[in-house]
């Protein structure tokens, strides 16, 4: 046996060989989740008050693509125009939102960085508020999104400005955005004094998230903003490893740390900005996709990044089901669900997990 | 390579901490950077590799100033290895490792990365924690873990800053031994901030003896470590005695001053 591994003309060596061995498990681990998504949408679309059976689901899907075969028109319309918008919104928020989650932790070299750690929830919340509560849009007509997106994306240039002054150094940077987050919520309470009840419920609800605003209109716009950021971000893998072992040792590895973060930054903004503005605070995801993932296959982020999208989509969708069904025709909050399942979920893996994770 | 160090003057605040330190590394050995505490060993470690930038005076590499190259084609030339590492997400050796191929790396690594990586992780000694978590090692085994980063780099400089503080008495030597063989081997001028006059003394081709934000006597072990010097830059009387044709410093006492 071990003769024939010396004649070979180069035989790899056991750290080669162990290293794209492991690069495959992580491989398996996101086609698992992969197939699970797949799985769980299809079902997923076949749970409501109309029974619509699995085949029937992928039967419609493929027409819908592709146009071919035939299928009854009631269940199309329900599935197409009902439960599917709804589903694609759970799997890209999911995925957008846990990108951005793995993405920041990373850069800010911080456990409990999530996408909304720069105010970006609150910001959007207080763009919420303002135009239910007092009509003001800053885009006429436009509603809730636009400003939501705007204020969203306010910490983000705040950092940016205040970055031409000081060096942007995690800790400033979360400092800022915990501090603006004060100060939009403050503002946002104040708003819900005046409120009326019926404008408090519709901030409210907002403010815990939910899929049911997601359509064929406004999906495109996510999918794309989500694809392009996450395509960035990933391709950016490397240099966000780089920059989790700290800015010292980064910048002597060629990385611009101060750059990159900001320019993260943005692009992080961007996503979870579109996200939020059309689903409301979606909490938890961001934060714990990312953790559960670097369980199951480490903190490499050219693996991580991929692995928690495809476990967010999973995460989002399998609590979004829920949420449809526990007491159904009554559709919970997404959000609820997520925090509610995911918490106690989180800490059973804490306790399980036999390494030291961070 | 070539690097001169160019007139360095840096000030933290109002504080000065170098002034206008200058030297010149023009052969690949193992040049040792010394001198009491808060003298400014890493100021200028650090100003020499821009994690710092001075006040005024100029790196030169090679004749190229370093200002003028993006941290990408320094990190190239000049690996670093810093004193301590925080911990951090969990990242394997061997990944860990990698990340000094980045600077010449491209998107996913190559063979010729991983062969590099495995060639510095048996140097270092590190084989049997080569897949295990970075954050389960010891504080020496961090130390050996960046250096092998710093070497897996491939720099033709290499500055390290302290890298024996955290090793026992034996790995100091063999770290010594190895940053001195391989500085002739790989022809690359190392620079190191060290604290121990002892080991400076046994394994520097060159010794910086700094003082007062600048430098105080430059030249072989033989030439700066001297009783004189010692007692003039640390305040301590110390008798310097001659072991295998190196000088062996021996602790006396403080002066009062």
């Amino acid at each position: 046996m071990e003769s024939e591994v010396e004649t070979e003309v180069k035989p790899k060596t056991a750290l080669q060989v162990n290293y794209r061995k492991s690069i495959v498990k992580k491989l398996l681990f996101i086609t698992f989740c992969l197939v699970v998504v797949i799985i769980v949408a299809g079902y997923s679309a076949t749970i409501g008050s109309y029974y619509i059976s699995v085949e029937d689901v992928y039967g419609i899907i493929w027409h819908r693509i592709t146009g071919m075969g035939s299928v009854d028109p009631t269940a199309y319309y329900i599935v197409t125009e009902l439960r599917l918008p709804r589903i694609a919104g759970a799997i890209v928020c999911g995925f957008g939102l846990a990108v951005c989650g793995a993405a920041m932790q990373s850069m800010m070299k911080n456990p409990l960085a999530d996408p909304y750690t720069m105010g970006i929830s609150s910001g959007a919340g207080l763009g919420a508020a303002l135009a239910i509560i007092l009509g003001f849009e800053l885009w006429a007509g436009a509603g809730i999104v636009v400003n939501a997106f705007i204020f969203a994306i306010i910490p983000a240039m705040v950092i940016l400005v205040m970055s031409q002054v000081r060096r942007a150094t995690p800790t400033m940077m979360i400092l800022c955005g915990i501090s603006l987050m004060y100060v939009f919520g403050a503002i946002t309470s104040l708003l819900m004094l005046i409120a009326t009840p019926d404008d408090l419920s519709a901030v409210y609800t907002w403010s815990v998230g939910t899929m049911s605003k997601v359509s064929w209109d406004n999906l495109p716009i996510m999918v794309a903003v989500v694809t392009a950021g996450s395509l960035y971000l990933q391709y950016l893998a490397n240099q966000l490893n780089i920059m989790s072992i700290g800015d010292e040792s980064a910048k002597c590895l060629g990385v611009n740390v101060e750059r990159k973060r900001l320019v993260c930054l943005m692009v992080i903004t961007l996503v979870a900005a579109s996200i939020v503005s059309f689903t409301g605070i979606i909490g938890f995801v961001g934060l714990v996709c990312p953790h559960i993932v670097r369980m199951a296959i480490g903190s490499d982020n050219k693996f991580l990044i991929p692995g928690s999208a495809i476990f967010g989509s999973t995460m989002l969708i399998v609590a979004d089901m829920i949420a449809r069904t526990i007491v159904a025709p009554t559709i919970l909050p997404v959000g609820v669900i997520t925090a509610c399942i995911g918490g106690p979920l989180f800490m059973y893996l804490i306790l399980k997990s036999k390494k030291e994770v961070w | 390579m070539l690097m001169n160090v160019e007139e360095i003057s840096f000030n933290y605040g109002t504080t000065e901490i170098l002034r206008n330190v200058k030297f010149d590394l023009n052969e690949p050995n193992l040049t040792c950077i010394i001198g009491p505490n808060g003298v400014g060993k890493t100021t200028l470690a650090r100003c020499v590799n821009r994690l710092l930038r001075p006040k005024c005076g100029k790196v030169m590499l090679s004749g190229v100033d370093t200002k003028d190259m993006t941290l990408r084609e320094l990190a190239i030339h000049m690996g670093y290895v810093p004193n301590v590492s925080g911990d951090t997400f969990p990242m394997s050796v061997v990944d860990t490792v990698l990340m000094g191929r980045h600077p010449r790396g491209g998107w996913t690594p190559s063979d010729r990365d991983l062969q590099i990586v495995e060639d510095t992780i048996k140097i270092m000694g590190l084989e049997e924690y080569a897949m295990r978590d970075f954050n389960e090692l010891s504080a020496g085994q961090h130390q050996k873990v960046m250096i092998a980063r710093g070497l897996a780099q491939e720099p033709e400089v290499l500055i390290l800053d302290e890298p024996t503080s955290n090793l026992d008495v034996r790995h100091q030597i063999e770290v010594m031994e190895l940053l001195r063989e391989l500085s002739r081997e790989k022809k690359i001028l190392v620079l190191m901030v060290c604290h121990d006059l002892n080991i400076t003394a046994r394994y520097a081709d060159r010794i910086i003896m700094m003082s007062d934000g600048g430098v105080f006597s430059d030249g072989t072990a033989k030439e700066v470590m001297t009783e004189e010097n010692i007692m003039k830059v640390y305040g301590v009387r110390t008798k310097v005695i001659e072991v295998e044709g190196r000088p062996h410093v021996i602790l006396l006492s403080t002066v009062i001053k």
